[in-house]
């Protein structure tokens, strides 16, 4: 069979999708964009809600306390506003992080060869992004004995808080460490190693003498 | 852009080149996989719509993202028998039936070279499938950001390499 024949074989009926086919995996894409798209929607609704309920209690707080309640004296609870400070810092961080990228690959979509190196770079981004969430949680860990302490000195905590800073905390934060551990084993870096031998192969055929 | 702009386009581009992207998840993968793989280049390709300023022809847009897509693409473990044991229950029964001999005969044929395109490194895989949908080096070259002669010297070989496997392949079916 000449390359000839292999285009005349391209070309045949027999090497093209059928109505049903075409109709069967539009439904299907059609589902899967809405189930995406409704799993985006309560993810952001939740944990923006979240955040934002926390966020603005604490700065009511802070601003404005209630008549009952006690107000904060930064001099001696200064390291709780140090803990709340640490997520923000965090996603300060990571939006920076992201601006960068985004200003180095202005024109990833030109080709392949270019989008490559763009989502090779954004995978390093997320697997860097893994590590600064890291370090922010055991910069966490590291302030939370500091915090009790000086709520126990105010008396705005007892001995209640023990269980919930030493032992839930600690749980929580240990299951999040697994869970982005295990998401740069089996995902991050894989996919680095995979686009790593995809651009290999780019140079290998750029210089095929090499 | 407007979902419904969005939309329509989709549609416009899946009835006119459904063809193509039957081409690359057939070249890129084997069995349930195709249903996945479709769903990620229908998927790269919605996403890609608001990007498409007309610079370029639309089948040359939609075979960048669609390459681009089954390149980086990876197969999805979970569930993968739950997937298999799908896509064989939605397989036509007709599939491997239907037709007179000559007909089997050119299904197998047409098998057999998208498992030998399938045998070749992905990006020679991409670059083979690209020639044989009519695209020129120069083409070929601006979606995958490589030089025109160096895409000419590796389809060269790439064509011969594929028509001594095929020939095999040729005799077998006779």
């Amino acid at each position: 069979m000449s390359f000839a024949d292999i285009e005349e074989l391209w070309r045949s009926r027999h090497n093209r999708s059928s109505p049903d086919d075409i109709e069967r995996h539009r439904e299907r894409f059609v589902a899967d964009l809405r189930r995406r798209h409704r799993g985006f929607v309560a993810f952001a609704t939740i944990v923006g809600a979240v955040l934002g309920v926390v966020t603005i209690r604490l700065l009511a707080h802070l601003i404005a306390p209630a008549a009952g309640d006690d107000p904060v004296e930064l001099a001696r609870e200064w390291s709780i506003v140090a803990l709340l400070l640490l997520p923000w810092i965090g996603w300060v961080w990571l939006l920076n992080n992201y601006r960068r990228h985004r200003a180095r690959h202005p024109d990833y979509s030109r080709s392949i060869q270019a989008s490559v190196r763009a989502q090779l770079d954004e995978t390093r981004m997320q697997r860097s992004r893994g590590r600064i969430v890291l370090g922010l949680l055991v910069a966490m860990l590291a302030l939370l004995p500091l915090v009790v302490y000086q709520l126990r000195a105010v008396v705005k905590a007892g001995d209640e808080i023990l269980f919930p800073a030493f032992v839930l905390f600690p749980l929580i934060e240990a299951g999040i460490v697994v869970g982005l551990v295990y998401r740069d084993r089996r995902r991050l870096r894989p996919r680095q190693r995979e686009l790593e031998s995809l651009l290999r192969a780019y140079a290998a055929t750029e210089n095929p003498e090499r | 852009m407007t979902t419904e702009e969005q939309q329509r386009r989709f549609e416009v581009w899946l009835a006119e080149h459904a063809g193509l992207l039957h081409h690359v998840v057939c070249g890129f993968a084997v069995g349930a996989d195709r249903q996945d793989l479709m769903q990620e280049l229908l998927l790269a390709i919605w996403r890609a719509i608001p990007a498409f300023r007309g610079d370029a022809r639309a089948s040359t847009f939609i075979h960048r993202v669609a390459h681009n897509a089954a390149l980086t693409w990876k197969r999805t473990q979970r569930h993968y028998r739950e997937k298999l044991d799908r896509y064989e229950a939605e397989l036509p029964v007709d599939v491997v039936t239907a037709g007179s001999p000559a007909t089997a005969r050119q299904d197998e044929a047409l098998e057999h070279l998208y498992a030998h395109i399938r045998r070749l490194p992905p990006l020679d895989r991409s670059l083979i499938l690209l020639q044989l949908d009519g695209l020129g080096y120069a083409e070929i070259a601006g979606i995958h950001g490589l030089s025109e002669s160096n895409v000419g010297a590796r389809l060269s070989r790439l064509k011969q390499k594929l028509a001594d496997a095929m020939k095999e392949v040729t005799h077998e079916l006779r």
